[in-house]
């Protein structure tokens, strides 16, 4: 995980290998600690090859957070197949979670930057 | 059980038994497609489970024995082969004969499936052979298979929290829920706590699914075995097929919050106060979460779809009409044709502009309903052709030869009465390609061809009529036996100078047939005569072309339909006739000097060729005298142009085919009658018997 942070206060976050469980709590701290020094993060899930539940859950839980605080979350390219076919098979992108009620975004559908 | 209700399952059992045959031909070429052989698997399941409920007992106890076996071969425990193929296609036979017998005289003989169900047992591995009779499915009485009907379940799937640390994967549970029918997830993830608060390795999430199925509510218990216990899950059936389904009108947002308990009925109520749509005043209100709205909404969405799809279904099923009414209905729009077009004449000539108008209006709507009514009569040919698949086969394999038949043009269309009546031409034609073009594996082999002959058969489009093409890669026609064979049957004098194609059409003669040894397939000199005969029958033509060595190609052409004919109306004195447009090549005139020129010869000069001529007022002896310019109508008969002579051609003619009283059949040179507008009646010309009949004048003359 690399996070660079911009002087007009937009990070990115580069993740790379799976995304699962073993791994979450660095994901956790990492999603935590760029929101303190953000406006903006965005997420660049390029060299991501998989992902497990457990992480789509903590995208969310990043992204309503991030929305509660005033900050933006999200995702750098359009995912790849791969991981959207995750998405959709556990059922995250059906939904419009409700985080941002007036833009009604959510995190996993039209996931750019 | 009504006999109609019998009828309509016998019908229907016959059009799954050729489905059930092409099927298995075509797991044949293909052993290891699964889709093939659940085709294969429903139709004798189909044909098993309604001949229970039908009461043909000895159908269903059969067709259960079969069904078991590849039921084996659907879970992979039995490996299609050529002998499952050949039982299963003997045992299609055999239910065929079981479906005729029921209502004849003759039996089936009941050996003959014993010894069907033991070949098919003895295929089965002694493995499997233990697992069968553990599912000892008795035929569906009175379709209660919960296999066959649809529904729609609301699942609610929360998970323990411990979802996540104890390994499991939610995801493959939902991928198998997918697998059982049309269904939408969705996460709530409403409960997912802040990134500050939240434990990420416990499971927050709990899912929505709505699923449409066929499989049953077991199906889905199933799937969730290994997490039942820990796991809150919830199924509800929320749509049947057999229900109350008729529109696809689903319940409203708020009955479906309410029946779930996410919301309670006193919200909503207050929350409708308020004119804003449903699910926002509900998030608004904080009564109820985004994510079970959508959940909610998705609900409504996904009933919504399935239940649109089932009434397309629904409308697009079809209904099954016994083909006399068709005809009749014909017959009744043929009328209407007529007297419409009367109708027409009528109002042009009063010149009464709002009578017109009416009259115009009915023509239109007259076309159309014909043109509808002609539509319902079509059927695609593709339904014969795959009756010539197994033909192939089974003469193939007699004859030691290999062959694969192609077909194309399939979906090609054309009237029901025309196909029936194709089918033994066909048949024929298919016969003799096979006895007579194609060669032996070695014998194509020493040729340097492909061991495996082939014979195409393909149907296409052409104007009002269809082509029909025959083609083989076989040895060819052999001109020289052929013309000898002619001379022998002094069809041709032995110095006669003829045009391969004229060679050629010789086959077509009755008991024409140079094999040596007549095979019990084909050379007995009976076939091709009667294809020749049932083609002018149906208006159609037949060419043949052949190439020494590297095939033969039978080329057919027939009319759309029977019941209509594209003609050229022409008229004699106060006489009309039709020439059917099809054979028409052009229309000359022919002044007194011209016939004066060819000196009481009946023949005319048509740029440079010489076209011989019949003059329809002599043949017809009509009175009066012909005027000074006549019009000669060139058809071609038999591959040859003859010209038919006539006061005057009116022109083009669409009109419906009466046929002529019981007392007229026997008058050659005549096919039929139509009536015009006016109510008169002009007789349909069979071109090919008067030119017969001229001839034979002529011959008598010398």
């Amino acid at each position: 995980m690399r996070i660079e942070i911009d002087a007009d206060k937009t990070g990115r976050m580069t993740l790379e290998g799976d995304l699962t469980i073993q791994s979450i709590g660095e994901l956790r701290t990492g999603l935590l600690e760029a929101m303190e020094a953000v406006d903006a993060l965005v997420i660049d899930m390029g060299m991501v090859t998989g992902i497990d539940m457990a992480c789509l859950q903590l995208f969310c839980s990043a992204h309503r957070t991030y929305v509660r605080e005033g900050k933006k979350l999200s995702f750098r390219h359009r995912l790849a197949d791969d991981i959207r076919r995750v998405v959709e098979t556990a059922g995250y992108s059906a939904n419009a979670c409700g985080a941002d009620v007036a833009e009604k975004t959510c995190l996993w559908n039209g996931g750019r930057d | 059980m009504s006999e109609n209700h019998r009828q309509t399952y016998k019908e229907e059992a016959a059009e799954l038994l050729t489905e059930l045959e092409s099927s298995l031909l075509e797991l044949e070429e293909t052993p290891d497609n699964m889709e093939v052989v659940g085709r294969v698997f429903r139709a004798m399941h189909t044909i098993k489970g309604s001949g229970a409920m039908f009461g043909f007992d000895d159908i269903a106890a059969f067709t259960h024995e079969v069904e078991t076996v590849f039921d084996l071969v659907r879970n992979g425990k039995l490996l299609v082969s050529k002998e499952l193929v050949d039982l299963t296609l003997r045992a299609r036979d055999y239910i065929r004969e079981l479906l005729d017998a029921s209502d004849s005289s003759l039996k089936a003989d009941p050996a003959v499936g014993q010894e069907i169900i033991a070949g098919l047992k003895r295929l089965v591995p002694a493995a499997a052979s233990t697992v069968a009779p553990a599912s000892p499915k008795a035929p569906a009485a009175g379709g209660g298979d919960a296999r066959d009907t649809e529904a729609t379940y609301r699942i609610r799937f929360k998970p323990s929290p411990e979802l996540f640390v104890t390994g499991t994967n939610p995801l493959p549970l939902l991928n198998e829920l997918r697998d059982l029918g049309k269904c939408h997830v969705i996460a709530h993830t409403d409960t997912i706590p802040m990134l500050g608060e939240i434990d990420p390795e416990v499971c927050f999430t709990f899912w929505d699914i709505i699923l449409t199925t066929n499989k049953g509510v077991n199906a889905i218990r199933d799937v969730f075995i290994f997490v039942e216990d820990s796991a809150e899950l919830k199924i509800d059936l929320i749509d049947e097929s057999w229900g109350a389904g008729a529109a696809s009108e689903y319940k409203r947002l708020g009955d479906i919050l309410i029946e779930r308990g996410d919301v309670r009925p006193e919200d909503i109520e207050r929350v409708l106060g308020k004119q804003k749509r449903l699910g926002e005043l509900l998030v608004d209100e904080g009564v109820a979460a985004q994510s079970l709205i959508s959940s909610a909404l998705a609900e409504q969405r996904h009933v919504k779809e399935v239940r649109e799809k089932r009434q397309t279904v629904e409308s697009a099923a079809s209904v099954r009409v016994p083909s006399e009414r068709l005809d009749s209905l014909v017959n009744l729009v043929g009328e209407l044709v007529t007297v419409q077009a009367r109708l027409s004449q009528t109002s042009a000539r009063r010149n009464d502009a709002e009578l017109v108008s009416i009259a115009e209006e009915v023509e239109r709507l007259t076309s159309e309903l014909r043109d509808k009514t002609m539509g319902i009569r079509m059927l695609q040919i593709g339904t014969s052709f795959s009756k010539f698949k197994r033909l192939v086969r089974d003469l193939s394999k007699e004859l030691g030869k290999e062959i694969e038949l192609t077909t194309s043009g399939a979906e090609t269309e054309l009237d029901k009465t025309v196909i029936d009546k194709l089918n033994d031409p066909l048949v024929h034609l298919i016969r003799n390609c096979i006895d007579h073009g194609i060669e032996l594996p070695e014998e194509r082999e020493g040729a340097g061809k492909p061991r495996a002959g082939n014979v195409h058969l393909s149907a296409m489009h052409s104007g009002a009529h269809v082509l029909i093409d025959i083609a083989d890669d076989g040895r060819g026609l052999d001109a020289g036996a052929i013309r000898a064979k002619g001379i022998e049957k002094g069809l041709i004098a032995p110095d006669a100078t003829l045009s391969e194609k004229e060679l050629f059409s010789l086959i077509l003669a009755p008991g024409f047939s140079t094999a040596k040894t007549v095979t019990n397939v084909s050379g007995r000199g009976v076939g091709m005569d009667v294809v020749k005969r049932t083609l002018d029958e149906l208006r159609g033509a037949i060419e043949i072309s052949s190439w020494k060595g590297q095939g033969s190609t039978i080329s057919l052409k027939l009319p759309l339909t029977l019941a209509i004919i594209e003609g050229l109306l022409v008229r004699i004195r106060d006489d009309f006739f039709v020439l059917p447009l099809s054979a028409v090549e052009e229309c000359v005139e022919l002044t007194a000097r011209d016939s004066g020129m060819a000196q009481g010869r009946n023949i005319a000069n048509v740029r440079g060729q010489i076209v011989p001529y019949i003059r329809l007022r002599e043949q017809f002896t009509i009175d009066g005298t012909a005027p000074e310019i006549e019009q000669i109508v060139i058809v071609r008969v038999d591959g040859n142009r003859v010209g038919f002579v006539v006061d005057s051609v009116i022109g083009e003619h669409q009109t419906v085919i009466k046929n002529l009283g019981r007392a007229f059949r026997q008058v050659e040179g005549i096919s039929g009658a139509t009536i015009l507008g006016d109510g008169t009646v002009a007789l349909i010309l069979d071109t090919a018997h008067l030119v017969n009949a001229a001839t034979m004048q002529e011959k008598e003359l010398i």
